[in-house]
């Protein structure tokens, strides 16, 4: 898995590959690290193949953590896997997706 | 006996007859004229003594002789009875020879009257005369006692051939006693007639008196038989040494004509038999040898049934060279034909794919055992496309070069049909109606062509007149319920039809006739049985040993008898795709590793199916790894396997019991409190079935999950 942060007026976050057990805590470090200073963060999800119950997992801490800082997430160019799993565990309902 | 031999004895026996015959008919006419010769002096000299003693009775000599003799016989006829022969001369002489002569012989003859010994001499002096011809050896004069046949002597002649007088001379009054055989005298008898006497030849004449001389009864009276004897060995004296002479001529011109019959015989006969015995030989050696043929001329001139026969041996040898070029020119080229055939033979097995093919969907295991001739069968695989491996098994009517040419034609047409419009039913239409076209030998293909599909394992097959195959699965052998077709090259635009069978766990056993149609030395066929017991027995061991077991148990059946059509037996294996592992002591890299295994099988399945199978096996591998792992005995153990259109993944563990199952399930992430425990919500959510069940101590979870349809 590949992560590449843009400092904008967005920050955009562009994650490559598979977001599961084994790449979930590299993006949780990644993301922990970050100093976030815009408002908005978008996640581009392009060329994310699937992602599991770990991945869910970090974006949700991510979620909570912008949700405290009152920052939006929004999640883009999601797979139909990855829409699958989103509509199964209600991410769906919960992120912002585009 | 050799020819030369029976010439020589023919040329002995024909010159003896001839000789033979020319010999004795000579003989015989010297001998006729020698004897004739004989009698006609001695006729001559009978004439002179007939004569002179008729002069001599006239003068009544013998009259007077014999009227002194008779009465003395007459006295003592039968003193001498019982004795025969010379006895009987010896005592006439003795007695006869007291009456008439004293001792000294002549003196005797002084008691008679001397007019009666004048006439004595006077006629022993005629018949004395006669003796000087030449072959008269004695004559004498006697009466024939007809009352008691007895030759009675009346004049002997008294002196021998040397004029002196002789101590044979027999006395007047002596006789001799005649048998009854010699009994030819009688009164009257010609003078040239003959008599045989004691081994001595006489001729006789009567002589009779005049009585009544002068008037018409004048006749004559019996008086006595004059007998002249003659030696026949005189004339045979010369008729033997005219023999002599003759016999040496004839040896000598036998000798000469035999070999002169053989040197001819030779020459014209025995000589060209010959030559032509040689010139057959010689042509018959040459014949037998390697080297080339030509005509050997016998050099019979001969104008006879020889030359005519040398002739013919020359025609006969004129058209065996011809034929045995013909011969050799067929030898040669059926040489060629055989190399041909084989290099055909060669070809058309080198066209056929190896006998076993491997890859991670099929093995295949073939074997083709052909019959003494270039056969009809033939067996084919290949890949369509990625997903479809097509199996071929036909087999051709007919053998040799048409049947093997066909084959080529129906092998490449499948093939290639197959691979170009990808869809059974079309190749066969269209195969069929090509193998229609410019097929005057009228022969046609029988085929079972198969198209599994390997992401589902099932088979679409169309039997074309073939031998259904053989399904073995779970220990079961059934036939193939395939509806059966045409033949291939039979009917124009036929239709075949296809049919689908699911081979998943099931083996197929692809076979042509010769195999059920092979016969033993008792004319039995293999037949179906022995085909489905043989593969009953094999059902559970390895795809090669089904086929080495069939191959085994038909050659035990049919021994050493030698097949008359081709064998061909192909086994089809399209086993279930499968991914197993274990892991020990398995960190979360166990799941990467299990989900490359995974695809590295399961090559056929779309991206999004196997990111959803990526997810399932990240579920639950982490879900074992995080929570039931405490120690290094820990173990995970993978099994994926497709079955039919889903495909199932077995997941044994060796954790405390926990069913994963029994969780709550969560569909919503709450904002605060735990994070996880969407896990088995995501697992159920991507698959159609996921089951838990505790098994030997270990948690065993079951998930199978369907695949799209394609």
């Amino acid at each position: 898995m590949e992560i590449n942060i843009i400092h904008a007026d967005v920050l955009t976050v562009t994650v490559k590959g598979r977001l599961d057990t084994v790449t979930s805590p590299a993006f949780d470090a990644t993301i922990a690290g970050e100093n976030i200073t815009e408002d908005k963060v978008v996640v581009d999800f392009t060329d994310v193949e699937y992602i599991s119950s770990a991945g869910l997992r970090a974006l949700l801490a991510l979620k909570r953590r912008l949700d405290a800082e009152n920052k939006s997430l929004t999640i883009k160019n999601i797979n139909a896997v990855v829409r699958e799993v989103f509509s199964v565990t209600g991410f769906i309902n919960v992120l912002t997706i585009e | 006996m050799k020819l030369r031999y029976k010439l020589l004895l023919l040329g002995v026996g024909l010159t003896l007859i001839v000789m033979l015959s020319a010999g004795l008919s000579s003989y015989y006419i010297y001998r006729e004229r020698t004897l004739d010769e004989l009698f006609r002096t001695m006729d001559k000299s009978m004439d002179e003594l007939e004569l002179s003693i008729r002069e001599a009775v006239h003068k009544e000599e013998l009259f007077d002789l014999s009227d002194y003799v008779k009465p003395i016989y007459e006295e003592e006829p039968d003193a001498t009875e019982g004795l025969t022969g010379e006895e009987l001369l010896q005592k006439c002489r003795k007695e006869y020879g007291n009456l008439y002569y004293n001792e000294t012989g002549m003196i005797g003859l002084a008691q008679i009257s001397l007019r009666l010994r004048q006439d004595y001499f006077a006629l022993s002096g005629i018949i004395d005369k006669s003796v000087i011809t030449p072959g008269v050896t004695n004559s004498f004069i006697a009466f024939w006692d007809e009352e008691r046949n007895r030759l009675v002597y009346l004049v002997d002649s008294l002196y021998g051939l040397d004029d002196k007088i002789t101590d044979v001379t027999v006395f007047p009054g002596a006789f001799y006693e005649l048998n009854e055989s010699d009994h030819p005298i009688h009164v009257a008898a010609s003078k040239y007639d003959e008599y045989a006497l004691n081994g001595k030849y006489y001729k006789y004449v009567d002589i009779g008196y005049p009585i009544n001389e002068g008037t018409e009864d004048e006749t004559e009276s019996y008086l006595a038989t004059i007998f002249i004897e003659y030696d026949i060995g005189y004339a045979k004296a010369e008729i033997q040494s005219f023999l002599h002479t003759e016999l040496i001529a004839m040896s000598i011109a036998t000798v000469v004509l035999i070999v002169l019959f053989e040197l001819l015989a030779h020459f014209f006969l025995v000589k060209n038999v010959s030559r032509l015995n040689k010139s057959a030989m010689t042509f018959t050696e040459k014949m037998t040898s390697e080297s080339d043929l030509a005509v050997v001329d016998p050099k019979i001139r001969a104008k006879d049934e020889i030359g005519v026969l040398s002739g013919s041996f020359l025609t006969m040898q004129e058209g065996i060279i011809s034929y045995a070029d013909k011969i050799k020119a067929d030898a040669k080229e059926r040489e060629r034909m055989d190399a041909e055939l084989s290099i055909a033979r060669e070809i058309q097995l080198e066209a056929l794919p190896d006998p076993r093919y491997q890859d991670d969907f099929v093995r295949l295991f073939s074997d083709i055992a052909s019959a003494k001739e270039v056969g009809g069968d033939f067996y084919d695989y290949f890949y369509i496309d990625e997903k479809r491996f097509a199996v071929v098994i036909a087999d051709v009517t007919g053998k040799g070069i048409p049947a093997a040419l066909f084959m080529m034609r129906t092998k490449g047409l499948l093939k290639t049909r197959l691979q170009t419009t990808r869809d059974l039913k079309q190749t066969l239409f269209d195969v069929n109606n090509e193998l229609m076209e410019n097929n005057k030998a009228g022969l046609f293909v029988t085929a079972f062509v198969g198209v599994v599909d390997k992401t589902d394992g099932v088979m679409q097959c169309v039997s074309a007149g073939h031998e259904r195959p053989y399904m073995i699965g779970d220990g079961k052998v059934e036939r193939l319920a395939v509806r059966p077709n045409f033949v291939l090259g039979g009917i124009k635009d036929f239709r075949f039809s296809v049919e689908t069978f699911d081979l998943t766990d099931k083996r197929l056993f692809l076979f042509t006739d010769g195999l059920n149609e092979a016969i033993n030395d008792d004319n039995e066929e293999f037949g179906y049985e022995r085909i489905v017991r043989s593969l009953l027995s094999t059902a559970e061991a390895s795809s090669e040993d089904v086929l080495s077991g069939m191959k085994k148990d038909l050659a035990t059946f049919t021994g050493e008898k030698e097949p008359f059509d081709d064998v061909t037996m192909l086994l089809l294996d399209t086993p279930v795709l499968r991914f197993s592992k274990t892991w020990q002591d398995p960190d979360f890299s166990a799941i990467d590793e299990a989900v490359a295994g995974f695809n590295g099988v399961f090559t056929f399945l779309d991206e999004r199916v196997k990111g959803e199978f990526d997810v399932i096996f990240d579920e639950v591998m982490n879900n074992l790894v995080s929570y039931e792992k405490v120690s290094s005995a820990f173990f995970i153990t993978v099994d994926a396997r497709k079955k039919g259109d889903s495909i199932s993944l077995v997941f044994r563990s060796n954790g405390a019991p926990f069913d994963p199952l029994s969780v709550e399930e969560k569909h919503a992430p709450t904002p605060d409190g735990p994070m996880g425990g969407f896990g088995i919500t995501i697992v159920k959510s991507l698959c159609n079935r996921v089951s838990y069940e505790r098994v030997d101590e270990k948690n065993v979870l079951i998930i199978e999950k369907s695949l799209p349809k394609s």
